[in-house]
């Protein structure tokens, strides 16, 4: 059970998240939207990072990707909060500032699952309000087209 | 602007690039395949690589996913180390304009000998 809770979701988010990007899916629908869920969001950062220096290293095997990957993962996915990392508030935004990716954060349960997460023990008020707020719900009211005018 | 001697034109066969040290500053002279001569600071800016231990090629385009052309009239310097390829007329580097770029140096062929300017 430590392997698949550790692996399973992550591991099949950043392959298909990978998959999208290389083979095109974002450049040839560029308002295409996805959202991974469960799988949490501390990877995500590594997979930007990743992605970008292998772009830029081997863009001529993939000529019809005509942007950074992190540049479309910015503007075309998301990535719910279940299951949390254990890193603290401060930590977190710490990563967020270092990375660029305020924008990618939507809030989740997982509820009934025994490990589902509260919003109050996964966004506590000892983090920024901006970022808390970006989280909880304005990350989503941008994100998503049927949302569009709700102000929250 | 001073003159600096490269070397003659037809020292420098198309597809071939030559390493100058221009007053300490590394340089290479790239004529690509139709001719067209270039000057780019030889540093690769990822690790310092001297690009002029690169290849000059074709630059890979695509019409539509899974498809590959190659553009008879853009070319790049492709570094040795990592493969970061450098516009050989600008400098940028295609997969990340804004962070991976090159200088480039005006070059003018007088004679038949070829000058760096600076």
């Amino acid at each position: 059970v430590i392997e698949w809770h550790t692996l399973c979701a992550p591991h099949a988010a950043q392959n298909q998240l990978t998959s999208l990007i290389c083979q095109g899916a974002f450049d040839r629908n560029p308002d295409l939207k996805v959202v991974m869920l469960e799988g949490g969001v501390v990877w995500i950062q590594w997979l930007m990072w990743r992605l970008d220096q292998q772009y830029r290293e081997f863009r001529n095997v993939v000529p019809w990707v005509k942007r950074l990957p992190s540049a479309h993962i910015r503007d075309n996915v998301r990535a719910s909060s279940q299951p949390t990392t254990e890193v603290t508030p401060q930590e977190f935004e710490r990563l967020v500032e270092l990375s660029g990716t305020e924008m990618i954060y939507m809030f989740a349960t997982d509820y009934p699952h025994y490990d589902a997460d509260t919003a109050a023990s996964v966004f506590p008020k000892s983090m920024s309000k901006d970022l808390r707020d970006r989280v909880r719900y304005r990350n989503a009211l941008e994100f998503y087209p049927k949302l569009a005018g709700f102000t929250g | 602007m001073t003159r600096h001697e490269v070397c003659a034109l037809d020292e420098l066969e198309p597809g071939q690039m030559r390493a100058v040290d221009l007053d300490g500053t590394p340089i290479v002279v790239i004529r690509t395949q139709s001719g067209d001569l270039h000057a780019l600071r030889d540093r690769c800016p990822h690790m310092l690589a001297s690009l002029s231990k690169g290849l000059v090629l074709e630059n890979v385009n695509s019409p539509s996913i899974g498809h590959y052309e190659l553009d008879d009239d853009r070319f790049v310097v492709r570094c040795p180390w990592h493969g970061y390829e450098f516009d050989v007329s600008t400098g940028v580097c295609e997969a990340d304009p804004r962070r991976a770029k090159v200088r480039s140096y005006p070059l003018v062929v007088d004679d038949g000998t070829i000058y760096l300017e600076r």
